[in-house]
């Protein structure tokens, strides 16, 4: 009963058609998906920004690696040899290509905008390339473009298959490189001696051409004689992450920071306050099986606690130091769990998802009301709480936010562990499998159920605290049922149960979102595709628990 | 290892340490918070930080919307060299704004950043910005503190386009006392910063004024039927209603307000946010008769339809909401400043002190803006500040036009 | 509940209960109390303020009827599915936006080709009819994108995927259709309103009423007479069973949520014609509204549906008039989904299988 024996059956159900006919739907695929991102906007949006400065735009290298990706698939499923298969691949460049042609040519002869507010002119412009606009020219040059990228998807997958990795080695690095050029531009900054000036590498959007050639070639190499040297060390190439994985992980976790900037630093931070609340969440939902929709509500009840007992401004009640307010914040969070906890633990499944959304949006609408403003601020918030001090030196920077938080998330993983591999551990995931069962082997439900409630608040309240030391203020708007939604989704993209997974899920969901919060208007809407793209490749998580993994091969 | 951690110790400690700004010699610019050099056929970068997602999306897309516009309108670039907005999403949350002023902040091509949409935000971010020397151009954070003579050091590097909201308070209690010489108001806030303290602003004034606030209501921005809330205003029977909620809200509030028995003949006031030709398509036929507080200038009316109508042009659809007129001025703002204290050199190089263009940008005096002539003041208030009544006549949504529909009708 | 049945019978009722409960039930009775007192004294407080006339108060119950008979029909669809699958559709109140879409432009293009004006009446089921049939189109991909992968397997993946196909929906549409708040037409005949007594009430507010009375009988008239329905309360009760017997399980699941999401499109046409405005993000939060009536109700039960709908409009609607009036707290309206959700919380605790749940649904939750 595992993903791999779902997919599969749904393959043989899948009709066969001529190979021809394959690569024409496969095309149709891709054009569909290339009309769909111009008529959304992002086509236009990201056509403001350079991957290879004065080459290649954003939104070009994305549909480039759409059609790319057609043209790989087309080659790959073709039943017959090369010859055959690279016209494939063309067929579907072609056919994509030319539904984008279909679209610029409808703009302008149809006033689509009424309706869809995206289909302009300056889009029929970015999309004619430089040629006058649906003319004749710009109509045709599409459908090529995209066989010739079809056709270079499919040689790459024909390629030897350590060439074939090279290639597509290369590419990712100068795409990553491309995307993320403000944090490498600002760790080449940092080392002003090995490369010379930043802007030689990166132009003031992106890769400069020459740079992104050297890039592609030097990134292509490295997976060559990486490749050599595992053959002749006899393993076989390594496929998932592993132990020197998880070392490397680590690694980059603690330095990242330090040779980066402070948005990185920010970032990083983030990710671990999520990482913090996905702890808090793995044991409620990964080890005891709750559903919990209304997580948020605990970390705001630590942020408040912070925000009320460090801060200088009128609402605060007292003006002690962050390592006071930290453990009142987490014994409150803790009892507030205790408090929800009760009522709601005999509540099942989806009616406890429920419960606990209600619970959550319930603290949210309190906190928010005029009700409470005169003792929570109301929407004004509680501004001015002081950073925490350590030894007198104010941590006030994103990196030394970044390292307390940190630390947390360190003490909270290892009680996690612990807690994991106890007796109590071991009756949550009895319970977990079957609470009927559980139960009759003399483990009581609500209680231990309220335990991993309990203990699940607490580290949301821990969450919580360092937030509000963080940003320096605390307003109601910070805590929507999003950030519950958020914590849900990083622990199943992680893997249910799995510590590791904890933290891979929120690199991967809080992670790689920020780094392009200039999109962010387009930001939930790959956040959604992504979601469910991740729950299709890997439907157990990006780092499942042992126990999950052994399911898996058992089944 | 051991050596390798105290490595790591000492790196940390070092850059912990290093400033964000500090006094450079560029070029021909000497400047006390840092230079920006931009080389030959560079673009200018200009930040941006707006909500670009979550609840209060329409505001800040519309606003740096409004700022393109403004770019475009300036040309596209400033002193030969080509203007690039780099926008970020702040969300309206603190955190928000704190994470994309970190980003911005850690661009040093960054000259200038326009936003936030929020107050919240703008109270994480405008400090870090200011660390980083960089000055920043708000559009819709409209709290008071955020401009007053005692705030932080922070907030120096703070200006705002947007005029605070103790002047539109101002405005419509002077309104509401003495034109329609009204006693008893209802006022109704949607939980956000912005209306909340508007509300609360407005409150205070009439109160001082000897008005009585009889019901002073609260709705969530997603609230649909407004129906029970307006029965309970009813019930205190209030003279008007002032309201600074957002599209949405202001549609059902107008749509249903008939529906409740002895509301019929209860004026509603609106704020800024509503003026755009989106509200009246939101509250139908019932738009007409409702007034807002808007700014109001000859200018206004004169140049804000072809604003309207570049806009148009370029999006597809007519700002949603009030504010990107607001977007245009602060970047009208900053290219102002820039082109008055940007030094090239033979070889083509723009050079800019961060100093000197903040101080250009404080000095701003009757620049001709959208919603009117941009003065700054000490505190870094550069809002056209004078406001009007604007009353919609027609639910024509073609017809928006300040000046026809809706129509100045105080003073 | 049979120890309640067998304790009652015997003598020393109260001595047998103490001896069975744990500290649990007497906290969880403890609740009980509170919440009960809390809610008498902010009743008596709120009748003793007479703030509202008795007028008010229907006027009050109408407004949580009219609001109560969307959020029924959005839990219909959500109840449909939940029924078969045993799974919750986050993207049901976004499929119901794209519905509410669909419908605008159909009554575009109607009304630009003359038909609107020529035929008032037939304007209504064609509307509708574009609702349904984006509603069911959308519904039918969610299953294909979201569901059917994972069917066999027990875990969180379906519900994740849900909740991404919502962002999916949500940005999409914002990107395709733009922000801005759209203007609903009404169709001539539906302007006015009818008296009864005492009120005026809009035509459209009955529409939906009536509606969603309609969709309940046709649901149960699918669920209990047809075919399909058989083959529904098949693969309902034993998913491998009925595909033993020869059922289609795929088919009848595809059917399902395109009856969903058809409703979906209705709620979202109705919605829109009593509220006269969309936007592309109104689905997310009507959507847990359905959501939480759906549970309310007891899921997976249609006739609990549309009560829980019921029963959620009203007390968003009279809760803060009779409870919290008493407590003299400012702005009670912002807090009408604290009286919701708490009133949900509660009825959860009192009856955790919901409204008219059976037994076996806590169970198979």
């Amino acid at each position: 009963m595992s993903f791999n024996t779902v997919t599969s059956s749904f393959k043989v159900t899948r009709r066969r058609r001529s190979p021809l006919m394959e690569a024409v739907r496969l095309g149709l695929i891709a054009g569909a998906a290339l009309v769909a991102f111009a008529l959304i906007g992002a086509y236009s949006a990201m056509d403001k920004r350079a991957v290879i400065e004065g080459t290649v735009t954003l939104s070009q290298l994305a549909s480039l690696l759409i059609v790319f990706a057609a043209g790989h698939v087309a080659a790959r499923d073709a039943r017959s040899g090369t010859s055959a298969a690279l016209l494939n691949a063309v067929v579907a460049g072609l056919v994509a290509g030319a539904c984008l042609s279909v679209l610029v040519w409808l703009i302008m002869a149809v006033n689509l905008r009424t309706t869809l507010v995206a289909a302009s002119p300056a889009l029929a412009k970015a999309l004619s390339l430089g040629a006058r606009i649906a003319s004749l020219e710009a109509l045709a040059q599409l459908p090529l473009i995209g066989a010739a990228s079809a056709l270079v998807g499919a040689l790459v997958g024909r390629l030897p298959a350590g060439a074939g990795k090279a290639a597509l080695t290369g590419l990712a690095a100068v795409i990553t490189a491309g995307l993320f050029r403000d944090v490498f531009a600002s760790m080449l900054e940092r080392l002003p001696d090995l490369t010379g000036p930043d802007h030689e590498v990166f132009g003031s959007a992106g890769l400069n051409p020459g740079a992104a050639v050297a890039l592609f070639f030097l990134a292509a190499a490295f997976a060559l004689v990486r490749d050599r040297l595992a053959l002749k060390r006899g393993g076989v190439p390594r496929s998932g992450l592993s132990r020197p994985g998880l070392v490397l992980l680590i690694a980059g976790v603690v330095l990242l920071p330090l040779v980066t900037n402070d948005f990185v630093a920010q970032v990083a931070m983030l990710v671990a306050l999520y990482m913090l609340m996905g702890m808090g969440l793995n044991i409620e939902l990964g080890l005891a099986g709750l559903v919990d929709l209304g997580f948020v509500a605990f970390f705001a009840v630590g942020a408040y606690t912070v925000a009320l007992l460090c801060s200088s401004g009128p609402l605060a009640i007292a003006d002690v130091s962050f390592w006071v307010a930290l453990p009142v914040a987490i014994v409150l969070a803790a009892v507030a769990g205790m408090i929800f906890g009760l009522p709601v633990l005999r509540v099942r499944g989806d009616y406890l998802a429920m419960a606990t959304l209600g619970l959550g949006e319930i603290i949210r609408v309190l906190v928010l009301s005029d009700a409470l403003s005169p003792y929570l601020g109301g929407s004004q918030g509680i501004i001015e709480i002081d950073h925490p001090r350590l030894f007198g030196w104010e941590l006030k920077s994103p990196v030394a936010l970044y390292y307390l938080a940190l630390v947390l998330a360190g003490v909270v993983a290892f009680v996690s562990l612990r807690l994991q591999n106890a007796k109590i551990g071991r009756a949550w995931l009895a319970m977990r499998e079957d609470e009927d069962v559980a139960q009759a082997l003399g483990i009581d439900p609500v209680a231990s159920k309220l335990l991993a409630y309990t203990i699940g608040a607490a580290f949301a309240g821990a969450a919580g605290a360092v937030f509000a030391a963080l940003i320096g203020s605390v307003y109601p708007h910070s805590f929507q049922l999003l950030v519950s939604i958020n914590v849900l989704a990083i622990l199943v993209i992680g893997g249910l149960g799995s510590l590791p997974g904890v933290l891979v899920g929120a690199i991967v969901l809080i992670g790689l979102p920020e780094l392009l919060r200039e999109f962010g208007e387009f930001r939930y809407l790959f956040y959604g595709i992504a979601l469910v793209a991740m729950m299709h490749v890997r439907a157990e998580g990006l780092w499942p628990a042992a126990y999950a993994k052994e399911g898996v091969h058992a089944s | 290892m051991k050596t390798k951690l105290l490595y790591a110790a000492s790196l940390a400690a070092l850059l912990m340490a290093a400033p964000g700004a500090r006094a450079e010699t560029v070029g021909p610019v000497t400047d006390a918070l840092g230079v920006v050099k931009i080389g030959k056929g560079q673009p200018v970068v200009i930040g941006g930080y707006s909500s670009q997602s979550g609840g209060d999306t329409n505001q800040g897309i519309d606003e740096l919307r409004g700022s393109e516009i403004a770019i475009r309108d300036f040309g596209g670039a400033v002193l030969g060299h080509p203007v690039k907005l780099a926008g970020e999403d702040a969300q309206c949350t603190a955190e928000g704004g704190q994470t994309a002023a970190t980003k911005l902040a850690g661009n040093k091509q960054v000259v200038v950043v326009l936003g936030p949409s929020c107050s919240s935000g703008a109270r994480a971010g405008a400090p870090i910005l200011w660390r980083a020397g960089i000055s920043s151009v708000a559009i819709g954070a409209t709290a008071p503190a955020l401009t007053a003579p005692d705030r932080p050091d922070g907030f120096k590097g703070f200006l705002r386009v947007v005029p605070n909201d103790l002047k539109s308070a101002a405005f419509t209690v002077k309104y509401a006392v003495e034109k329609l010489g009204v006693k008893n108001v209802a006022t109704i806030h949607d939980g956000s910063p912005y209306t909340e303290q508007l509300v609360r602003a407005f409150e205070k004034d009439f109160t001082a004024k000897g008005g009585t606030i009889v019901a002073s209501e609260a709705i969530s921005p997603t609230d649909t039927d407004l129906r029970p809330v307006l029965t309970r205003i009813a019930a205190k029977k209030p003279e008007i209603i002032f309201t600074p909620v957002f599209t949405s809200s202001v549609g059902f509030l107008l749509r249903q307000k008939d529906e409740v028995s002895g509301l019929a003949d209860t004026k509603v006031i609106g704020g800024e946010g509503v003026f755009s030709a989106n509200v009246i398509e939101a509250a139908g036929p019932k738009v007409v008769g409702f007034r807002i507080v808007a700014p109001s200038t000859d200018l206004f009316s004169d140049k804000f339809p072809a604003f309207v109508k570049a806009f148009t042009e370029e999006y597809g659809e007519a700002p949603i909401g009030g504010f990107s007129a607001y977007g245009h001025d602060a970047a009208t703002l900053a290219l102002t400043a820039i082109k008055a204290v940007g030094k090239s050199d033979d070889e083509g190089n723009l050079y800019i002190g961060r100093q000197a263009l903040h101080e250009a940008l404080m000095a701003t005096k009757d620049l001709p803006g959208l919603t009117g002539a941009l003065t700054c003041d000490a505190n870094g208030d550069c809002g056209a500040a004078t406001y009007a009544i604007w009353e919609f006549n027609s639910d024509d949504q073609s017809s928006f036009a300040p000046g026809t529909n809706p129509k100045r009708i105080f003073p | 509940m049979s120890e309640t049945a067998r304790s009652a019978t015997e003598p020393g009722v109260f001595a047998e209960w103490l001896r069975r409960s744990t500290w649990v039930d007497f906290i969880l009775l403890a609740i009980r109390i509170g919440v009960a007192a809390l809610v008498l004294v902010g009743l008596a407080g709120g009748l003793a303020a007479g703030t509202y006339s008795a007028a008010d108060f229907v006027s009050f119950t109408m407004f949580g009827l009219t609001i109560g008979s969307i959020y029924a029909l959005i839990a219909l669809g959500y109840t449909m599915v939940y029924g078969i699958l045993r799974m919750i559709n986050f993207a049901h109140g976004d499929v119901m936006m794209v519905g509410s879409f669909a419908g605008l432009f159909a009554a575009g293009g109607l009304n630009d080709a003359g038909v609107l004006g020529a035929f008032p009446l037939l304007a209504l089921p064609l509307v509708l009819a574009a609702g349904m049939a984006a509603g069911a189109l959308v519904s039918i991909a969610i299953e294909r994108i979201a569901y059917r992968p994972f069917l066999h397997v027990r875990s969180l993946a379906p519900l994740i995927c849900a909740i991404g196909m919502s962002f999916i929906l949500q940005y999409a549409a914002r990107g395709l259709f733009g922000t801005r708040n759209r203007a609903y037409p009404g169709f001539g005949w539906m302007e006015g309103t009818v008296s009864f007594a005492g009120l005026t009430i809009p035509i459209p507010q009955v529409v939906a009423f009536v509606a969603a009375l309609i969709v309940l009988a046709g649901l149960l008239a699918v669920v209990r007479l047809t075919r399909l329905g058989k083959a529904m309360r098949a693969v309902a009760e034993d998913r491998d069973a009925a595909a033993l017997v020869g059922i289609d399980v795929t088919a009848v699941i595809v059917a399902t949520f395109a009856i969903g999401g058809a409703m979906a499109g209705v709620a979202g046409v109705l919605y829109a014609l009593v509220f006269k405005q969309i936007t592309v993000f109104m689905g997310f939060f009507l959507g847990v509204k359905g959501f939480a009536a759906a549970i309310l109700g007891g899921i997976g039960n249609l006739g609990g549906a549309l009560l829980g709908g019921l029963v959620l409009g009203l007390a968003e609607a009279l809760g803060p008039a009779l409870i919290l009036e008493g407590y003299h707290l400012p702005a009670p309206y912002q807090l009408k989904d604290v009286i919701g959700y708490g009133m949900l919380v509660m009825i959860l605790i009192f009856r955790p299988q919901g409204l008219l749940g059976e037994r076996l649904a806590a169970k198979r939750a």
